[in-house]
């Protein structure tokens, strides 16, 4: 494949999946510059590796997450007092997002790749690079966090 | 369950996602800048034996070429270092290196300013090979008194550096200089790393 047939191919994916995957990266960082970088950076690897990705949907899925949580960790090392809450994730029409991000990050993630994403647990597992039974748990526990902020309107 | 799913969803919506395609494409053309420079960290034994192999075989060409042909001389002037830093606009690409100052301080005619290179994006780890030369404007209750200035290399983001100062720092008060403030003079590329 020549370089401008990947770039087609690229720019395809990005246009069907770009949006999507940014909300689903904002909903588990709280934050839209590192949604911003993190999708731009899967897609540039991506640009880059051109046909030796096989599946480059869950690839780049599974890229900008891991973007996004190498930053989350780097933020949490190089910012001595983090903010219990990202800043821009409590606004008034956003109770269930301000909610999620105060789940634990694996548990954000499972619950954005799951009720927002569609994906099955197991690809869940994948992507994050643990276990199904481990998501699951992740899931029911970040229910309950969620129930218990959130009362019971869910 | 149902209402947990069909609310993130909503609530994610009312977020209009950029379009992020200009972006991609100038972090792709940053990678591709960066992988054309060479990476002095790592230099293989083998780039040497063919160096090596190379300039013999150009000098044997040389050697065989008749002496009375005309050699061309390219008298252009050398093109100017790109200047980096500081314009997160720039479509400078891999050349795009932002300072931070993160601390300043001194005394007995010394100063030693702190900083952290950035890139534009703090997600990138393009471990530049490229050396790049701060210049950092030391001040204190009267105004400038010195630059500090360093050499950085592997530039790579949050790394955190120390530039000490190569002027002399002038003295303004009899217990020495009270650094008040560092400011960032300029960022610049060294040619040809």
């Amino acid at each position: 494949m020549r370089v401008t047939e990947v770039r087609g191919a690229v720019e395809e994916l990005y246009r069907s999946e770009g949006p999507r995957l940014w909300s689903a990266v904002r909903g588990f960082t709280g934050d839209g510059d590192i949604s911003d970088d993190a999708v731009a950076e899967a897609f540039a690897q991506l640009l880059r590796r051109g046909e030796e990705v096989r599946n480059p949907a869950a690839w780049v899925w599974a890229t900008a997450f891991r973007v996004a949580a190498r930053e989350l960790g780097r933020r949490r090392t190089t910012q001595p007092d983090p903010p219990d809450t990202p800043v821009d994730a409590g606004m008034p029409d956003q109770q269930v997002l301000s909610a999620i991000a105060r789940l634990s990050e694996r548990q954000r993630a499972a619950v954005i790749l799951h009720y927002y994403a569609d994906r099955p647990v197991k690809e869940i597992a994948e992507l994050l690079g643990t276990t199904a039974a481990a998501v699951s748990v992740h899931l029911f526990r970040a229910r309950n966090h969620l129930r218990n902020l959130l009362g019971d309107d869910l | 369950v149902i209402n947990l799913k069909r609310e993130i969803k909503r609530e994610l919506e009312l977020i209009e996602p950029p379009d992020l395609w200009a972006m991609i494409q100038e972090y792709a053309r940053a990678d591709s800048a960066v992988a054309g420079l060479p990476d002095r960290r790592r230099p293989p034994a083998a780039l040497w034996v063919a160096l090596a192999a190379v300039t013999l075989l150009l000098a044997l060409v040389a050697s065989s070429l008749p002496r009375n042909e005309v050699q061309t001389v390219d008298t252009r002037p050398a093109a100017e270092p790109p200047q980096v830093g500081g314009d997160p606009d720039s479509d400078e690409g891999a050349s795009s290196v932002d300072v931070q100052i993160s601390s300043c301080r001194g005394g007995s005619g010394i100063v030693t300013a702190g900083f952290e290179v950035t890139k534009r994006s703090s997600l990138r780890l393009l471990n530049d090979p490229s050396d790049y030369i701060v210049r950092i404007k030391v001040v204190d209750e009267a105004g400038p008194i010195g630059v500090a200035a360093a050499v950085v290399r592997n530039v790579y983001p949050n790394n955190p550096k120390e530039a000490e100062a190569v002027a002399p720092i002038a003295d303004t008060s009899p217990a020495g200089p009270v650094v008040t403030n560092c400011f960032l003079e300029d960022v610049q590329r060294v040619a040809g790393t």
